[in-house]
């Protein structure tokens, strides 16, 4: 029996992916369970595997936006069923393997056929819709021969039509009031380099807008003594054992954070239509950027967890985001974001809402200072915190308070226990 | 370790045990009490073997309009109850056949997670990569003063030797339609009354209203859009008071009623982080996967159409997303059916839900009154109904009252699964005389060309 090898949807938003590579070439053999073919989101990169033993049959290039549900490909018993996939689904071998991770593009192409680059060679063969998807491609003047179908045998159906019929074309009429083209002059600007705002960037670039366009966004900032915080931190790294993860400043931060999310529960909380919804859980994240753009890895119900654990499983997201490995689990669902600039020498700074959530905290650099204290100039070390919130739903007062709990804890860890 | 537990022995559990299997998953089923669930044991099946006692009383009983003079001397429930009993267990002695061919584990004992990724039973704990919750549903009996005493459930109205002279069916749905039905036939006088304003609520307004006409020409009195406030004793009779202008009251020896709430407790569900909706029932996403990822759950403890094709049609899906899958599931396919003379079934939207998505809503129907077999057989009550968007024909709901209403629903759900439009159906040919040729004929009326329809 052929095994279809589908998208699957790793995430309840997810509805497109990016066909990274094969990892065989039409007809090699694939064991159960072993990975068949890389595709990635804009949140994650994952494995598809084969679910049987068989010979690969890709339909779909590398380097193809595909949607979730999409066949990319079979998994043949044997060469006899392969034989009758390449009479199905007949596909030029060489353009597949060919087709690598760095083609220029990947973005959907609403018009080229999902199976080839050739448009039109299905041209004399039979075209699998739907009745209605027919008539909805007729009504619309679309080109069935070029719309990849997701339905049973990479049918067309109504669901792929729609999704064309959704989304604007890129193929469509230019405005007919086109500015003029500036005129070749000495001034004109040329483009050193154009890059497409997408993946990740896309995410980022959509997030922050909706952050900024959604929320009244306040920020607030003070400065506090990090010596307590280090002593600390040295206390408990110097009694590890070797093997053990030190702790970090991030981790006695988030743990803080968490203890004071606690007592200022509205902090903690994201607005949903005409409610504020206070959460129960108090999911700390931490943004952080491993060469790919801005992820926010989440320690999940930190209030309970200890700072050794909060450590460690830092460490393990830290781990994981460098080798690409994070789950959508464990980058969705925040209440609190962490975001920490004192590795660029940066003090105070504004940091924006990670949108659903209503504040984040920003972490300066821990620097030595000069510092009044009993009116007797010392030097100190110094942190300096920005509390972003939305200024819709939590007053100056109360964050301010949140702020005021937090330092005492930075100041005395004790405080923590 | 297995690969899949599945927690609920009933259709939904027992589909979802055989399809992981299938693709060669390690399964045990944990089931508290006996394979096959409410459906073989309580439900679906045992109704069916009374509802065709008394569809044989109402064909002897009507036998002189064929010249046939035919007098029932009595009726033995006995045998109804023990034919009944052989049925359910012939099914689940199959089912629990076929689990052992397939080389699943039935465990005994109520499941319980411990966590997400851990469940209890009898004490001892077992672990799966996968989980597919089919608990079910159980009775709900509502809150009102006195019912308790007066209270006829499903369970034991399957069990009578003696029916009750008279009864009142507290509740609109397909159960308490099918209760009426057999009840009304055996000669029990039935009240039937529901605080919705129309019968099968969940159904076309058409649909509802023939179903009225036809449960009021068999004797049911029916009391619509009306509450049940309180339940007295009087004797060995009771009087129930409803709400409404006149305030009326019926005495009658029981009350059968039959709300459903989906089986969500005991089963550890916060020990899991498992979430449910508003309603109770377990939230479960399109690929029926509960908010705990590698968790899935199917049948009436999601909600939704508590009917048991719905049941293990979604076990289908969700074995197969828990074995690597990610399949749909097309919760707008699934037909709903009631088992009253005649028969109520329907796939997809209602005419006033396609009216309230804004679509451009046609409909085509066509009466059982003219149709060739309806008219010999002398069954000729109800209609096949097509809703329709204009646009492109896109057939967005079926709804049939008739005899056989249940087979023919199967007509519109793969017309609407392989997106037919209008023009496919009414281009069909059926053999003649049948029930089926209606739906072409419907069809056929929404494109304005019915053959037996006067001209429009
Ligand atoms: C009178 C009546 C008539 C009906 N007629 C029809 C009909 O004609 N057509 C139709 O489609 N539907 C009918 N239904 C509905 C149908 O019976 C249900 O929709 C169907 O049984 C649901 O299947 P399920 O597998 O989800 O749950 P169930 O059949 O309820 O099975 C759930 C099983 O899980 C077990 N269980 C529960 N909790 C645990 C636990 N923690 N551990 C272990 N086991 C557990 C229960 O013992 C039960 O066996 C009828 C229902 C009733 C009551």
């Amino acid at each position: 029996m052929v095994t279809e090898i589908t998208i699957p949807k790793l995430g309840l938003t997810m509805e497109e992916a990016k066909l990274v590579k094969w990892s065989f070439d039409m007809g090699r053999t694939v064991a159960a369970k072993q990975m068949v073919a890389l595709i990635e989101t804009d949140k994650v990169s994952f494995e598809i595997v084969s679910p049987v033993k068989g010979l690969v049959y890709p339909v779909v290039p590398a380097g193809t936006m595909v949607l979730v549900a999409q066949i990319i490909g079979y998994i043949a018993t044997d060469e006899a069923e392969l034989a009758i996939l390449q009479k199905e689904h007949p596909v030029d071998a060489g353009v597949i393997v060919e087709q690598s991770e760095d083609k220029p593009g990947g973005k959907l192409d609403k018009t080229a056929p999902a199976a080839t680059d050739t448009a039109g060679s299905k041209v004399g063969e039979r075209i699998i819709a739907s009745p209605l998807a027919r008539r909805m491609a007729k009504d619309h003047d679309l080109d069935l021969a070029k719309i990849p179908g997701t339905g049973p045998g990479g049918r067309i159906v109504e669901a792929d039509i729609q999704k064309i019929l959704a989304a604007p074309t890129q193929a469509a009429p230019a405005p007919i009031s086109k500015a003029p083209a500036p005129e070749e002059s000495e001034f004109a600007l040329t483009v050193a380099e154009e890059i497409p705002i997408q993946g990740i960037r896309k995410v980022i670039f959509q997030n922050m807008h909706l952050s900024l366009n959604t929320q009244a966004q306040l920020t607030l900032q003070t400065e506090v003594s990090a010596k307590g915080m280090q002593d600390f931190r040295n206390r408990i790294n110097n009694i590890l054992d070797p093997d053990e993860t030190k702790i970090s400043y991030n981790a006695i931060m988030i743990k803080a954070v968490a203890l004071a999310l606690r007592q200022h529960p509205r902090v903690n909380s994201s607005v949903d239509g005409e409610m504020i919804k206070v959460w129960k859980q108090i999911h700390v994240g931490a943004a952080m950027d491993v060469g790919k753009g801005l992820i926010v890895p989440k320690i999940r119900n930190a209030d309970t967890k200890s700072i050794m654990t909060i450590a460690k499983e830092m460490g393990q997201l830290v781990d994981k985001a460098k080798q690409n490995t994070l789950s959508l689990d464990e980058l969705q669902g925040g209440t609190f974001t962490i975001t920490n600039l004192g590795a660029w020498g940066i003090d105070h700074f504004t940091p924006i809402v990670n949108f659903p959530e209503s504040a984040i905290l920003g972490l300066g650099r821990i620097v030595e200072k000069p510092w009044v204290k009993n009116s007797e100039v010392v030097v100190e070390p110094r942190i300096a915190l920005s509390l972003t919130f939305d200024h819709r739903i939590i007053d100056g007062a109360p964050g301010a308070m949140f702020l005021k709990t937090l330092t005492r804890m930075i100041e005395e860890p004790l405080l923590m226990l | 370790m297995y690969d899949v537990i599945i927690i609920g022995g009933g259709p939904g559990g027992y589909a979802a045990a055989i399809r992981s299997a299938q693709l060669d998953a390690g399964v045990a089923l944990v089931e508290t009490d006996i394979i096959g669930g409410t459906c073989v044991n309580r439900g679906c099946i045992p109704i069916k073997v009374w509802l065709r006692a008394a569809d044989t009383l109402r064909r002897i009983q009507g036998a002189g309009d064929f010249g046939i003079r035919a007098k029932v001397e009595g009726i033995d429930f006995q045998t109804i109850v023990e034919r009944k009993n052989g049925v359910s267990s012939d099914i689940r002695m199959g089912m629990e056949a076929l689990l052992g061919n397939y080389g699943v584990e039935v465990l005994k004992g109520r499941g319980v997670f411990k966590s997400p990724g851990e469940i209890d039973i009898n004490g001892a704990v077992y672990q799966a990569k996968k989980y597919i919750i089919a608990t079910g549903s159980r009775m709900a009996v509502p809150d009102i003063p006195g019912l308790k005493d007066a209270l006829l459930t499903t369970d034991q109205a399957l069990d009578l030797q003696n029916l009750p002279a008279s009864i009142l069916i507290y509740g609109a749905g397909p159960i308490e339609v099918e209760m009426a039905t057999i009840f009304c036939r055996f000669g029990s006088k039935v009240t039937l009354a529901a605080q919705t304003r129309r019968l099968l609520p969940r159904e076309d307004q058409d649909s509802s209203q023939r179903l009225a006409q036809a449960l009021r020409d068999e004797g049911v009195t029916l009391f619509l859009g009306q509450k049940l406030e309180s339940v007295k004793p009087v004797g060995n009779e009771f009087i129930c008071s409803l709400s409404g202008s006149k305030n009326p009251t019926i005495t009658v020896e029981k009350v059968l009623c039959a709300p459903r709430l989906p089986n969500t407790q005991n089963l550890g569900l916060e020990n899991a982080g498992i979430l449910l909706d508003e309603d109770g029932s377990v939230r479960a996403d399109d690929f029926l996967q509960t908010s705990v990822e590698g968790i899935y759950a199917i049948g009436d403890v999601v909600g939704h159409t508590m009917q048991s094709h719905a049941a293990s049609a979604m076990a289908i899906t969700a074995a197969e997303n828990a074995m690597g899958q990610s399949k749909l599931f097309s919760f707008n396919l699934v037909p709903r059916g009631a088992w009253s003379f005649p028969e109520v079934a329907s796939v997809g939207l209602t005419e006033e839900e396609a009216e309230n998505q804004d679509l451009d809503v046609t409909v085509g129907e066509f009466p059982y009154a003219i149709n060739g077999l309806a008219m010999s057989v002398n069954e000729m009550k109800g209609s096949v109904k097509v809703v329709f968007d204009e646009r492109y024909g896109k057939i967005l709901g079926v709804h049939i009252v008739g005899p056989n209403a249940n087979e023919l629903i199967g007509e519109a759900v793969v017309a609407m699964q392989f997106e037919y439009t209008v023009a496919e159906l009414a281009a069909g040919i059926r053999v003649h005389p049948t029930f089926s040729e209606n739906v072409v004929d419907a069809a056929r009326d929404a494109l304005g060309w019915a053959l037996y329809l006067p001209k429009r």
